[in-house]
């Protein structure tokens, strides 16, 4: 309590600062680096390497047998290996709600208007879903064209994404009306101010609109065959989606301290070039690792795609 | 191994001629060391006899560490720092479950994780003397241990492999 004393007031209102003097918040905060998902994804990627192995002293071929810890596809590496991949996968389903509302609880306990919401647990997961499904898109669809992965990634595969991203809207859309509704039946007036803020006076309005357009009213397009099945629309749609999810974002977070509880602290935020420099370069550096992957590990998962044809010498319909 | 020992290696190109092996090699009551195969496939797995893997035990024990230790934790890291609760119950059940649900999920799978290490003996990353790079793409192989005197029966069984491969113990 001494410490909490001891800061500017104004701190006591930044979200950041809140969370630094209240330790249960941070400790719930610094599980997040404990998440399992990089064993996940290195475990399934086992036999992948294995593949690209070999017996050769070349320091590549070492580098993938040290990767897929010496991966010999025998049928005692097999057997551990398939059950343990549908255990993985179940904990990863499980994991998710931690991992996509994990953040937003560490804001929705602060005390900042516009924050202190439990809708922002359900928000940033489905949010996250919506988005990774669009990335996903914007991913895929020139990825089956260079790696010519289009027998594989069909064009089924990516109308079905499509498909979930109409829900997925739906979704939002609710998140969306839930959070402007309870802050009108709350009739809290700092609450009411941050939405008009959002979307009625101000500098955010127009991006808060662009964003209800492009990440909520774009993805209904998709109800059309003609355009779900289109990648040349699919893909540049894709990409609006991914421009107005990291609008949602950044007016989401900015907004709320931008007007908080110190009139003094009022103003409105927009990035510098600086910061505008650093998410290109965070934006690039993900599309670096993206590509070192592809290239290097195969991006589709070859046992799983083996376990679903026939094995040769196997006729038609037997057990694969 | 002893020096009459020796090992042979078969590798086929088809699933057919490949069970056909396992099952002469069970015939005669020759171990078969490994049996390779590019994918899983249940009915190598069953001509082998194998059971379901244990893996789910170790998924199961680090559960269960991972969840009496983040109520350890927890109540632990409370006991030495004493927050003050005004008068409301010391140990908080209700938020260290957030923290008990992820450490049961994190320890489940760290623990399969090393599991499948020590359960697909993966002790050394350099291929063993009989192996075929072929293996991971598109071949089935067996290796088998056995003596010099079952050494014929072996090959006759082996007759419709692609390759055969032997060495000295």
């Amino acid at each position: 309590m001494d410490l909490v004393l001891a800061l500017p007031l104004s701190q006591l209102t930044d979200p950041l600062a809140q969370l630094s003097v209240a330790s249960h918040f941070r400790f719930l905060g610094r599980f997040g680096v404990f998440y399992p998902q990089p064993f996940v994804l290195v475990y399934g990627s086992l036999p992948r390497p294995g593949r690209r192995a070999g017996s050769s002293e070349r320091p590549e071929k070492k580098l993938y047998r040290l990767l897929s810890f010496g991966w010999r596809s025998t049928q005692t590496q097999w057997r551990p290996f398939e059950s343990s991949y549908i255990l993985f996968s179940a904990i990863t389903v499980a994991f998710v709600p931690c991992v996509a509302s994990i953040v937003s609880w560490d804001y929705a306990l602060t005390i900042v208007p516009g924050y202190h919401s439990t809708i922002w647990g359900p928000y940033f997961m489905v949010g996250a879903l919506h988005s990774g499904l669009a990335m996903l898109l914007t991913l895929i669809i020139p990825m089956r064209r260079i790696y010519r992965l289009e027998k594989i990634i069909t064009v089924d595969v990516i109308e079905n994404i499509a498909k979930i991203l109409i829900s997925t809207a739906f979704l939002m859309l609710y998140d969306y009306l839930v959070e402007f509704f309870m802050s009108w039946y709350g009739s809290d007036p700092t609450e009411m101010m941050t939405f008009k803020l959002r979307a009625v006076t101000g500098l955010y309005p127009p991006i808060f609109w662009f964003v209800v357009v492009s990440v909520i009213a774009v993805p209904f397009l998709f109800s059309f065959k003609s355009i779900r099945t289109n990648l040349s629309f699919l893909f540049i749609i894709s990409i609006v989606m991914n421009i107005g999810m990291w609008l949602e974002r950044f007016i989401i977070i900015i907004g709320p301290p931008a007007h908080d509880w110190i009139p003094y602290d009022w103003g409105w935020y927009w990035p510098s070039l600086v910061e505008w420099g650093i998410l290109g370069g965070s934006i690039s550096f993900f599309f670096l690792l993206f590509l070192v992957y592809s290239k290097t590990i195969p991006t589709i998962s070859i046992t799983e795609t083996k376990e679903e044809l026939t094995p040769p010498g196997a006729s038609e319909g037997r057990a694969k | 191994m002893s020096s009459d020992q020796i090992g042979i290696m078969g590798v086929f190109d088809r699933l057919d001629n490949l069970l056909e092996a396992i099952e002469g090699l069970s015939k005669i009551r020759i171990p078969i060391e490994r049996v390779h195969s590019p994918a899983p496939n249940e009915e190598i797995r069953k001509k082998l006899g194998m059971k379901r893997s244990a893996i789910r035990f170790f998924t199961l024990a680090g559960g269960l560490f991972g969840l009496v230790f983040a109520y350890f934790l927890c109540i632990a890291t409370a006991s030495v720092w004493e927050p003050d609760v005004w008068g409301k119950p010391f140990t908080a059940w209700v938020p260290y479950s957030v923290i008990a649900y992820e450490w049961t999920l994190l320890a489940a799978v760290i623990a399969s994780f090393f599991g499948v290490l020590i359960l697909a003996r993966k002790k050394r990353l350099d291929p063993p003397p009989l192996c075929d790079p072929r293996f991971t793409v598109d071949r089935f192989g067996i290796v088998v241990t056995c003596s010099r005197g079952e050494r014929k029966y072996v090959l006759e069984i082996f007759s419709k492999a692609e390759k055969i491969d032997e060495v000295d113990s």
